[in-house]
């Protein structure tokens, strides 16, 4: 059931008959996203943690994670293949080291933005270091870690479509497939569906990171009611 | 209870210490108010005592104990510290807030819960704030939730910086009130930083004023302070009202009370005028048993004498542990220029601006 009878690009009929492999894609796509923004916030958090306490390695930290922020997606991979293969390792270094950047610099930020008399009091009330870390600074920096977890997931979502190119790649699958097929409605059709849910996927991720900050931070709701 | 030896302290960034061989002892149970300009080292000896800042030399002892005898962070747990911008934790409730020490100290949770529910009532906060954040709190409100914080694990030493300098001026006058009645319960010992002379003088047992790079200039009562100040720099810094400022502090009951010029109702016209020429005013005070109805100047007094006169009430009525501050008050604000002292409806007798001079210089 083509939207146009004849010459039409959309293949509605294509899309019933794979509904299945296209919920296989999505849950692969969301698969990789979420183990290269879990892996990328626990090496955030470590480096985060170094550069807040030894402050000058706050530079140095930024500029090696700028840089591999820059670099083209397709070069990386390129790279990785020869060593790691066509393997998920091989996405997974590429995607997680594009989140580093901006999780980095939202968690020291975050950390950053306690005020000093809080931290000034809870070490006058006897926090150890260590204390002050995970019962103050740590839950007070949430609302900025959030808001870098969900610029490095939508981005991440994005990314994964290239990662097809090894292999892997979930919607990204049927993006390449589609580029292959281009003349063909078929070919437009797997094109169109593997951005469509690439971008429904990137919404829903953002939003639903929306939700996790509303729950996890109710004070940062409440300004000012009495 | 606290003694400071020889503190210095010097940052690495200034050429000059910051406190310099600083020696002060306070008293088990007494407030001693650190008071001086800015720059003069109050809050870095504050401090030093609870060890944010660790002196260049000299040493600190609490209760005999040198200050670094146990680990920095249970010396904390023991001395309960307040500073100006209270410094709340935003992401938890007053009631986990107040129950922060308690907690770190690891008692069970209902046992925190009750003390937090005492502290509620002691500083006078709502109970209905437990479950709010602090951005949902007026200034005042936090500033007691501060103090109810510090004071949670009923530490014997409390710590305050400029407890009460972010609040407007009516709520801190209240505060100031509340810290002097709760003290008078609570008997902890209390180094308190301000650059208030005020209020130095309205809560300070002792007061230390230090000038510039820590010199302690004088330690004493505040009476004794602005009797005698010890150095030109202090009376510069008590200000040209500190006549005024003592007054504050000595109440009417330490004055011998003046009869004044009273008659009774039977009283007739020549003893009433008798009685004014002979205190040198224009006006009696008509008693009526043991009450006093007010006052009347002589020249409305019939010749009937001064049975049936209409007296004016007194406009102030102070009682006996009013200061001679507002006594003065009374008398420049009244048309008699006395300021007349009740016992309940009993008058017990008047006060001249002669009393509180002579007084003052005493």
């Amino acid at each position: 059931m083509p939207v146009l009878a004849a010459g039409g690009f959309f293949s509605w009929e294509w899309v019933f008959r794979h509904l299945d492999d296209i919920w296989d894609r999505t849950v692969e796509h969301l698969v990789l996203t979420a183990i290269a923004v879990a892996v990328g916030m626990a090496i955030s958090l470590v480096l985060s943690v170094i550069a807040i306490r030894y402050r000058w390695t706050f530079g140095p930290i930024t500029w090696i994670t700028g840089v591999l922020y820059t670099i083209p997606s397709l070069a990386l991979f390129a790279f990785l293949v020869p060593i790691t293969g066509l393997s998920i390792l091989t996405a997974e270094i590429g995607l997680v080291s594009y989140t580093l950047l901006i999780l980095i610099r939202n968690t020291v930020a975050g950390i950053d933005s306690v005020p000093a008399a809080t931290i000034e009091s809870a070490l006058g009330m006897g926090y150890t270091r260590r204390g002050l870390f995970f019962a103050v600074e740590l839950p007070l920096a949430i609302p900025v870690i959030i808001a870098g977890i969900r610029i490095a997931a939508v981005t991440t979502i994005g990314l994964v479509t290239v990662t097809a190119l090894i292999g892997q790649g979930g919607l990204g699958f049927f993006i390449l497939r589609g580029l292959s097929l281009f003349s063909s409605p078929i070919g437009t059709t797997q094109i169109i569906v593997g951005t469509i849910v690439s971008v429904m996927l990137a919404v829903t991720v953002d939003l639903a990171l929306v939700g996790v900050q509303h729950i996890t931070t109710p004070w940062a709701r409440r300004r000012a009611a009495a | 209870m606290i003694d400071l030896t020889d503190l210095t302290k010097t940052f690495p960034s200034a050429p000059t210490p910051a406190v310099d061989h600083l020696n002060l002892h306070v008293e088990r149970g007494e407030v001693v108010v650190l008071v001086g300009p800015s720059g003069c080292g109050k809050t870095t000896t504050l401090k030093m005592i609870n060890r944010l800042v660790e002196p260049t030399s000299g040493t600190i002892e609490i209760d005999g104990r040198p200050i670094d005898s146990l680990p920095v962070h249970e010396l904390r747990r023991g001395i309960g510290y307040v500073i100006q911008q209270i410094g709340l934790f935003p992401h938890r409730t007053i009631r986990q807030n107040i129950g922060t020490v308690p907690g770190l100290l690891g008692w069970d949770k209902a046992r925190v819960s009750e003390r937090v529910d005492e502290l509620t009532e002691l500083v006078a906060l709502d109970p209905a704030i437990l479950d709010r954040y602090p951005s949902e709190l007026s200034g005042g409100q936090r500033q007691r939730v501060g103090v109810a914080r510090a004071l949670a694990a009923d530490p014997p030493v409390l710590l305050m910086d400029e407890p009460f300098g972010a609040v407007d001026p009516i709520v801190r006058a209240h505060l100031q009130d509340e810290l002097v009645a709760l003290q008078q319960r609570l008997h902890k010992t209390i180094a308190l930083v301000t650059h208030d002379i005020d209020e130095a003088i309205k809560v300070g047992d002792r007061v230390a004023i230090l000038s510039e790079g820590g010199h302690l200039e004088q330690y004493g009562t505040p009476n004794e302070i602005l009797r005698d100040p010890a150095t030109p720099f202090v009376a510069n810094f008590l200000g040209t009202d500190r006549g005024i400022k003592r007054l504050s502090l000595i109440p009417i009951s330490e004055l011998e009370l003046e009869p004044g010029p009273v008659v009774d109702r039977a009283a007739t016209r020549e003893d009433a005028l008798q009685v004014a020429a002979s205190y040198g005013t224009d006006w009696i005070i008509v008693r009526d048993g043991e009450r006093s109805d007010g006052w009347v100047r002589v020249d409305d007094v019939p010749a009937g004498g001064v049975a049936h006169v209409e007296t004016q009430p007194f406009l102030t009525r102070l009682g006996t542990d009013a200061s001679l501050k507002e006594a003065l008050d009374a008398i420049v604000s009244s048309h008699a220029a006395v300021a007349a002292v009740f016992d309940g409806s009993r008058l017990l007798g008047v006060v001249t601006s002669e009393a509180v001079s002579r007084m003052i210089l005493r």
